[in-house]
């Protein structure tokens, strides 16, 4: 009897399995956390400085009360993102507009936070 | 506020890793704040005066074998359809309630018999006898609570007073016992509820309260001038997303609107707004408007 074509053993052995599992097509997409996180709103506030004052005393506080903060006059002004000093900026004019120029900025690369 | 109050308030939250989260096991919110977590040796002990209980009361005199299997506090609703007896004892209200089926196996060991019911036994109408020895086991079991909270209390205190044919006074906390019959190969829950008080009274007993001590001389400060607070100057607050913060870099510039005066602030709190002075090289706040 003549061997077929119809059933050749070699070129099945040396063909990929359809049937071999492809793990990154059938895996759960990953949650892409950092397009997550960039669109977390956070507050961003531009702090002058602070003082540490007593219940008593703030309750004293009137129109005439001159009270000390704790940054010195032409120190860049803080900036705090969500209560948190990250930077200094100083406020410059532009025209008849104001502008808030970085003077620093800490680094976050949010790449460095992926597990 | 006592200094281990204080620090723990300053102290900084800690993260824990993924592995280790199944080392902080999810609380009922219902017993946040009181010691609940510190009752498992109130439990075990009594779980041991329960089986001293039925060994000398019941198994020795009539021959039965019952012991107690755990005892746990049960968050939870009272079990319907069951026969509770409540006393109103001097330290709050006890109610006790046992699974039909131990309560007419231990009637019938008491009337001499072998514990063994007949078939259907559970449905038959409640008789007298029952609710007597009911109410019996009851005030013998509500006076072993009251000691076990109260070790020092005197018998006579321990009174559980009038029966009352009553379910477990609102807000109770149930004390599930499981109970065997071994003889008869028997098991159900014996339930001890504790109202408001007792719950209260055994709380007390497992952790009393550390009060500050009169000496403590921060205790005696008048809170006005022991209670510091920071006033924030802020002259802009803006909302951006985080994404558009990190595209930020030294040298950029934002165009804001700044007003004339500054927010002044504490925590959250806008109290004031202010003008900002410079004088001998630092910065003041002066010409304070109260915010409405």
């Amino acid at each position: 009897m003549e061997p077929t074509d119809a059933f050749d053993i070699d070129a099945m052995l040396a063909a990929p399995a359809d049937t071999a599992p492809e793990p990154a097509a059938n895996a759960a997409p990953r949650r892409d956390n950092l397009q997550m996180l960039r669109k977390i709103p956070v507050t961003l506030t531009l702090e002058v400085g602070s003082a540490k004052v007593s219940l008593l005393e703030l309750m004293a506080i009137g129109p005439g009360s001159v009270v000390e903060l704790d940054r010195l006059a032409g120190e860049p002004l803080l900036i705090k993102v969500n209560g948190t000093t990250v930077g200094q900026a100083e406020v410059v004019v532009a025209g008849d507009n104001y502008g808030l120029k970085v003077v620093e900025l800490a680094a976050l690369d949010l790449d460095t936070l992926q597990p | 506020m006592t200094k281990r109050t204080q620090a723990l308030s300053r102290a900084r939250s800690k993260l824990l890793a993924t592995d280790d989260a199944s080392r902080c096991p999810v609380l009922d919110p219902r017993t946040l704040g009181r010691p609940f977590h510190q009752l498992q040796d109130f439990t075990a002990r009594l779980g041991e005066a329960l089986g001293r209980y039925f060994s000398q009361r019941f198994n020795r005199r009539y021959g039965c074998a019952f012991s107690v299997g755990g005892v746990r506090l049960q968050l939870a609703q009272t079990p319907p359809g069951m026969q509770w007896c409540s006393y109103r004892t001097a330290g709050g209200q006890i109610s006790v309630a046992l699974k039909r089926s131990l309560l007419l196996t231990l009637l019938d060991y008491r009337y001499g018999g072998s514990g063994e019911l007949p078939p259907g036994a559970d449905a038959a109408p409640e008789t007298e006898s029952e609710l007597r020895l009911l109410d019996l086991l009851g005030r013998e079991l509500a006076a072993l609570l009251q000691q076990s909270i109260q070790p020092e209390a005197t018998a006579a205190a321990t009174d559980a007073g009038p029966l009352l044919l009553q379910p477990p006074a609102a807000g109770s906390q149930l004390l599930q016992i499981t109970l065997h019959e071994n003889t008869r190969q028997l098991s159900g829950m014996l339930w001890l509820a504790l109202d408001e008080r007792w719950l209260g009274q055994l709380l007390a007993s497992v952790a009393p309260r550390q009060l500050p001590s009169p000496s403590d001389e921060h205790a005696t400060l008048p809170l006005g001038r022991q209670l510091q607070l920071r006033l924030h100057a802020q002259l802009l607050e803006l909302q951006l997303p985080l994404g558009e913060l990190l595209a930020l870099r030294p040298g950029d510039t934002l165009p804001v609107r700044l007003p004339p005066l500054a927010r002044v602030q504490v925590g959250d709190a806008h109290l004031f707004d202010a003008a900002v002075a410079e004088h001998d090289g630092k910065l003041w706040l002066t010409s304070f408007q109260d915010v409405e």
